[in-house]
């Protein structure tokens, strides 16, 4: 193992004892020396000081260990952690480079408000969301139209009477009058009456065109409180957001776990939006939220996003070689890598003791995954977003026990996803099948005189887009929509969207895996096994491989090249509760 | 909603029965006294527009000038 700083070849003055230890159980330090620290004394402690005094302490020195085979593992000297400086010695922390550890760090300090400011790039990824504010004041609304349908009824009745009286006296003044001349017979009429049923038609004409005015005026307002226009939120795919932040900080991103049709829609809490209070809300005013998560979003950070898709898709972090991957925990275990290495062969000294593992992630009763429900937006309370938002499940032994107190299946595995199901509209409210009525009559009136309305129209258009039950909600929201599919250049969900995204189907896509009938795993503890330098960097980017024809997932492992040999700690099945338990969904 | 309709319904076609009745009187009385008949024809003809353009002050003045028989 040879090291160097900054290309420039070191002798740590520990350096036989220098091993690295790769521990695979999510422990963000994945990758770390067996040694607590290096001592890098001489040359190696001026390139040291020369850094500091040019740079200070918040840039990280470049530091590569290299091994047999070319391999060569980088690292960077964390100079804010806890260094030690001695008269002719520094001794140090390394953090591995553009690997997970590294990753995470960087990704718990990167905010998208940050990201925003700093990669134009994020803005060209982020879609409108369509969205209609349906209130919890039906009742009232509904009491409300029909004040206005008995007044309007009421008018529109009395001009009908109006109208009719009207047209009789045109007719009975425009009948002519027979007489006799000496002539012969002759036709005359009553110009006076004539005049006065003319006036009066034309007056009642100029009244029912006020009247139509006043009705359609009440139709707009009408449209515009009651049923406010459909006005857009702004949105992004997990994906994008995932891809435009990993690249933002040097890495690449794949997903073979999460479908580009996961979008995520931030709360609307921004600066400089209209007030609500001051003003009705127009489809001139800028969107309330902008479509990454900011401070007031469940995930704020890239650190807490990715946090919240682990639990949500009961995923694993995979940084490997600057690539970034959110898979399912057991995606590296169906790879093609997984492959045996040859060398990694049991040593004779090896026994066969091992360990049942019934953590409480393995051994579980209770199985609860749930999205937030979001008491400041009430469709998620209700109906079929309740009914989605949380899954529940059950661990039942296959044979009876005669004392529920000697049951050893215990625990509750809690999946709380830190967000909340965007619900769909679908078909219109009973408000709006109201209004449609009353519109209804204002489009027939308006086009009496030509032109005409078309209210009805923008009632019938009022779905396909999600429904919020005021302006501002707490809580994040998540939706299963394509882009374009509803809405051009948008996210609106497809009708059968609680199929893909409900907390049952999370259950079924990624978290069945947890069945403990399924990891019934036993633990082999500091195997010690000849492991090359190649084999060891292969452990790296996937940790299953195959040992003695089974396949085992390595845990952790310590090595040193020095000495040639490393040990590992791995896991495998020990079908111990095949048969024996079972899961039931209990809602 | 079918009561809604069917006032609609009504109110149209009470409407253009009105309007075709007295389009035939004031053509009637366009022989007898045409300027007069010229007058309310122009005033349904400014009915009409001001509806289309929603225009609640035009009909309103309209409206006035019959208040105070004044169609002058």
């Amino acid at each position: 193992m040879r090291h160097y700083i900054d290309g420039v070849e070191v002798t740590p003055r520990n350096r036989t004892e220098i091993g690295v230890i790769s521990d695979f159980s999510g422990n963000p330090e994945v990758l770390s020396l067996s040694v607590d620290s290096i001592v890098l004394p001489r040359e190696a402690k001026d390139i040291i000081d020369q850094h500091i005094a040019s740079f200070g302490l918040f840039q990280a020195i470049p530091y590569k260990v290299t091994m047999d085979g070319g391999i060569s593992l980088d690292y960077l000297i964390d100079l804010t952690d806890n260094i030690k400086v001695r008269q002719h010695e520094f001794e140090v922390k390394l953090k591995r480079r553009r690997y997970l550890d590294d990753f995470r760090s960087q990704a718990d300090g990167l905010s998208f408000e940050y990201l925003a400011t700093q990669w134009p790039a994020l803005q060209w990824k982020i879609r409108n969301v369509p969205y209609f504010i349906v209130k919890d004041n039906q009742a009232e609304q509904t009491l409300q139209l029909a004040i206005a349908s008995y007044i309007m009824t009421r008018e529109l009745i009395s001009a009908i009477r109006d109208t009719s009286t009207a047209i009789a006296n045109l007719v009975e003044s425009a009948t002519p009058i027979t007489g006799l001349s000496p002539a012969g017979p002759v036709i005359s009429y009553n110009w006076g009456a004539i005049i006065r049923a003319s006036l009066i038609a034309v007056a009642q004409i100029v009244y029912t065109g006020a009247l139509l005015v006043a009705v359609i005026k009440l139709g707009t307002q009408m449209l515009f409180t009651l049923f406010p226009p459909k006005r857009n939120l702004r949105g992004i795919t997990f994906n994008n957001l995932l891809k435009e932040a990993c690249q933002f900080l040097g890495y690449s991103y794949a997903s073979a776990t999460i479908s580009d049709d996961w979008v995520i829609c931030p709360v609307p809490l921004t600066r400089g939006t209209d007030s609500i209070f001051d003003q009705v809300v127009s489809l001139l005013s800028p969107a309330y939220n902008k479509g990454y998560p900011s401070a007031s979003d469940s995930t704020p950070t890239l650190g807490s996003f990715i946090e919240a898709l682990e639990t949500m898709f009961n995923a694993r972090l995979i940084v490997s070689n600057g690539l970034v991957r959110i898979e399912r925990r057991d995606w590296l275990q169906n790879q093609s890598t997984a492959t045996p290495i040859p060398s990694l062969s049991l040593q004779g000294e090896r026994d066969d003791e091992y360990t049942y593992q019934t953590t409480n992630a393995e051994i579980w009763k209770r199985y609860y995954i749930h999205y937030q429900v979001d008491f400041t937006d009430l469709h998620t309370c209700e109906q079929e977003m309740y009914n989605a938002h949380d899954a529940e499940y059950s661990t039942e032994l296959t044979q009876p026990i005669a004392d529920p107190n000697m049951n050893l299946v215990r625990g509750l595995n809690d999946v709380s996803v830190p967000f909340a199901l965007a619900r769909r509209k679908d078909k219109l409210t009973i408000v709006e099948v109201l209004g449609k009525g009353l519109l209804s009559v204002v489009d027939a009136l308006s086009g009496i005189f030509g032109g005409g309305t078309s209210f009805v129209a923008q009632i019938n258009s009022r779905k396909d887009a999600i429904r919020i039950s005021q302006q501002y909600f707490a809580v994040t929201k998540v939706m299963w929509a394509k882009e374009g599919q509803f809405a051009t250049g948008g996210y609106v969900q497809a009708p059968d969207y609680l199929d893909f995204c409900s907390a049952t189907k999370l259950w079924d896509n990624f978290h069945s895996i947890n069945a403990i009938q399924s990891n019934d795993w036993i633990v082999f503890e500091n195997v010690r096994v000849r492991l090359t330098a190649q084999d060891f960097v292969t452990l790296q980017s996937n940790n299953f491989v195959l040992m003695d024809g089974e396949l085992v997932e390595i845990l952790k492992i310590e090595w040193v090249d020095e000495k040639a040999w490393a040990q590992v700690s791995y896991r495998k099945r020990g079908y111990w509760a095949n048969g024996k338990t079972s899961v039931i969904k209990i809602n | 909603m079918d009561n809604f309709e069917e006032i609609a319904k009504s109110m149209t076609a009470n409407m253009q029965k009105l309007l075709d009745a007295n389009e035939r009187v004031l053509n009637l009385l366009s022989e007898h006294d045409p300027a007069l008949a010229d007058k309310l024809i122009r005033d349904v003809s400014d009915t009409m527009k001001a509806v289309k353009k929603n225009d609640i002050n035009a009909i309103n003045k309209i409206l006035e000038r019959y208040a105070d028989n004044d169609i002058n």
